[in-house]
């Protein structure tokens, strides 16, 4: 590659590239230096080298945020990712009307948070009685009745469930669009072959849209790692920490707690963990084939 | 065509007419920002909104804005945000605990008590809305705006039904709630997503044990939640937590508990007098069906007298010095002259001035306020007392302990260890 090229796609990068860096390496890089501080907000900063990396490590609430996270990010995936890809599937299956079931799957991602939260938080409440309690009590399941949202150890799988109820649309979209781009030739050949519908899907579509898929599973692994709104919206990560999530005690830490360079040393774990999580999957793609990765 | 299309030095030339014209006004007008903790429509905003716009009317020049929150969470990570990067407004309101210590320790307010005294308001407010926002060394660095008792509101119908009389002792308490339990109904209706009504239940035996002497002693790490006085404490969370709360508390919020208690399905509320236009009926007295109680007694060695209890002046509201000028001090002199009336009996709420008493406030306002007047020693908030930190702690783990999810002693652990914490970083 000639000079000239190599500096005109420099160029081409560098709007995208400042963005990144004010927005994203800025941030990392301002958080880094807050965290060897202990610093309440207002007032001096204290050096403390690592003492905030030491205090993480014996923080059993922080423990327990992670532990709560991984469970939060690995059965989230699977959730969305199933759940996005049977949307799809569907779609796939239907010509009439498609346009308003894609539509009509999707008004769950463009409403906010605090509006799903909500109707959530009403739908399981008990007083005053949600639909939840509501379909148990016609059921003639009276006896079961509860607060799922109160319950420590249903609390994290419903944030969970709420949250990939949110965003799996997104995913169904991707799919879809990625289904919509495999050659029509290769799929009548399958057909010709004697392939049948889910043949076809297994032999033929998975396949074609392999990469699609694993860049899907980055975004979905890095994000629900990240996950915030849903859990401190409808539990505040409660009850006690039975919903907590590394960010929203990160955000609890900083603004509740007041503790700017604890805070700040959890954003940074979140950060590398992100980091480190898309790195580890980037590598087994790279060893299963999937190069450009 | 446009008038910009057709003459751009038109519009230059009116551009700078409307530039001479504009300077001299924004020179002279003075704005100054309030950033309130109550939400748009709260009486309390709407009241002192009024006060402005009167003031106005006489004095165009100046202004101050209201800018109302959506709720605490919001409103104190915006301040904190604010005063981290020292952008405070020229009015924010704020409780008197060690955050905001430090924003009066850096000298960046004005000292209220002073106020009061060059305006000659200080014998005018109640004795609760002066000793609530007071520092433990006696200063003042925040207006109040209201007084409130925080009572045990009852429904009578329900506490008929179970053949129960309002308790005096706390083991009377106790009692009361088995009974309403055993006769089928929700003893107590508790918003369990915010941390304070939860705290204020811990706090009743140690505050009937010692008075403030245990919040006092715990706060500075003289005294421990795990001494008896704290074990007992976390053992009445528990024991009203597993057995009398409503179910599913923990996720119930501010509105759905009072729901639960004004529809007639709990017995029992806890809540400051602030929430007292829901216990009206459409005389303006309370609905036949409710009333209330003061906080229980422990027994006759208590250290505080069964008049005391928690009573606030709720959050207050802190001035900058760069805010404290002739025109502001000008400006509250007319909101003290013409607050508390019209707090009263246009916003319906208990102001921290002494109001005019007129013939037509329904009695139970003027009770209150006699009951207000009466509490020698306000029982302290702990929720205001305790590092920011431990408060936090406390909140999650009152849960934790009102579910049965951790022990007293465990609970107690958790609490001591944030205490000590903050204490060793401070």
């Amino acid at each position: 590659m000639s000079r000239s090229r190599s500096a005109s796609g420099w160029l081409y990068v560098l709007p995208a590239l400042t963005l990144f860096t004010l927005l994203v390496i800025v941030p990392i890089i301002w958080s880094l230096s807050f965290s060897v501080f202990k610093w309440n907000g207002i007032g001096a900063k204290v050096f403390i080298g690592i003492g905030n990396y030491v205090r993480m490590w014996n923080d059993g609430l922080f423990r327990r945020a992670f532990i709560n996270n991984l469970i939060f990010a690995g059965l989230g995936t699977f959730v969305q990712v199933v759940l996005g890809m049977a949307m799809a599937i569907l779609l796939m299956s239907i010509t009439k009307f498609r346009d308003f079931v894609k539509v009509a799957y999707f008004i769950p991602c463009v409403i906010s948070s605090v509006a799903i939260c909500q109707i959530f938080a009403k739908l399981f409440a008990l007083n005053p009685e949600g639909v939840f309690n509501a379909l148990l009590g016609a059921a003639g399941l009276a006896a079961w009745k509860s607060a799922p949202l109160s319950d420590p150890h249903l609390a994290l799988v419903i944030v969970t469930l709420v949250d990939a109820y949110k965003f799996c649309a997104i995913y169904m979209v991707i799919y879809f669009s990625a289904f919509m781009g495999i050659d029509a030739q290769l799929l009548e050949a399958a057909e010709l072959d004697g392939a049948n519908w889910w043949q076809r899907y297994v032999h033929v579509r998975f396949p074609m849209i392999r990469t699609v898929f694993l860049i899907s599973l980055v975004v979905l692994i890095s994000g629900t790692l990240k996950g915030f709104d849903v859990s401190y919206i409808l539990t505040g990560g409660g009850p006690g920490a039975a919903s907590e999530l590394v960010s929203t005690y990160m955000y609890k830490t900083i603004f509740n707690s007041l503790n700017f360079g604890y805070g700040s040393a959890i954003a940074v774990f979140l950060a590398v963990e992100c980091l480190l999580a898309v790195a580890i999957m980037q590598r087994l793609f790279r060893t299963s084939g999937q190069e450009g990765m | 065509m446009n008038c910009f299309n057709r003459s751009p030095s038109g519009l230059a030339a009116m551009l700078i007419a409307l530039a001479a014209t504009a300077a001299p006004l924004s020179a002279e007008a003075k704005t100054y920002q309030y950033m309130s903790a109550h939400s748009v429509n709260d009486p309390l905003v709407k009241t002192l909104q009024s006060l402005v716009e009167g003031y106005k009317s006489e004095h165009p020049d100046f202004n101050l804005i209201i800018e109302t929150a959506a709720d605490r969470d919001a409103f104190n990570s915006k301040l904190r945000i604010l005063a981290s990067s020292d952008q405070l407004p020229d009015w924010f309101d704020a409780d008197p605990e060690p955050f905001f210590r430090q924003i009066v320790e850096q000298g960046k307010v004005i000292d209220v008590a002073k106020l009061y005294e060059d305006l000659g308001i200080s014998d005018k407010f109640y004795p609760i809305s002066l000793s609530y926002p007071k520092w433990d060394d006696g200063s003042l660095n925040l207006i109040t705006w209201q007084a409130n008792a925080e009572y045990f509101w009852y429904n009578k119908d329900l506490f008929a039904k179970a053949g129960v009389e309002p308790p005096k002792t706390i083991d009377e308490l106790l009692a009361v709630l088995a009974k309403l339990k055993e006769a089928g109904i929700t003893p107590i209706s508790i918003d369990g997503k915010d941390y304070w009504p939860a705290m204020r239940y811990l706090a009743i035996p140690p505050f009937r044990a010692e008075s403030n002497g245990f919040i006092d002693k715990l706060k500075t790490g003289e005294a421990k939640m795990s001494d008896p006085t704290g074990i007992a404490a976390a053992k009445f969370l528990q024991t009203l937590g597993e057995n009398y709360f409503q179910q599913g508390f923990s996720s119930t919020d501010y509105t759905a508990a009072l729901d639960l208690f004004t529809s007639g399905k709990a017995a029992i509320y806890y809540m400051g007098t602030w929430e007292l236009p829901s216990f009206l009926g459409q005389n303006g007295d309370l609905k036949p069906n409710i009333s209330y109680f003061t906080m229980p007694i422990g027994s006759d060695k208590d250290a505080s007298p069964p008049t005391d209890w928690f009573a606030v002046s709720g959050i207050g509201t802190a001035m900058l010095k760069t805010a404290d000028t002739p025109e502001m001090r000008d400006f509250l002199k007319y909101v003290f002259a013409n607050y508390a009336d019209k707090a009263l009996y246009e916003g319906h709420y208990l102001p921290s001035i002494v109001p005019t008493f007129r013939p037509d406030l329904p009695p139970i306002y003027k009770r209150i306020l006699d009951d207000i007047a009466g509490v020698k020693t306000f029982a302290k908030v702990w929720d205001v007392q305790l590092d920011p930190s431990t408060v936090d702690t406390m909140g999650r783990e009152d849960t934790n302990l009102a579910l049965g999810q951790t022990t007293p002693e465990g609970y107690a652990e958790a609490i001591d260890q944030s205490i000590q914490t903050y204490l060793q970083n401070k």
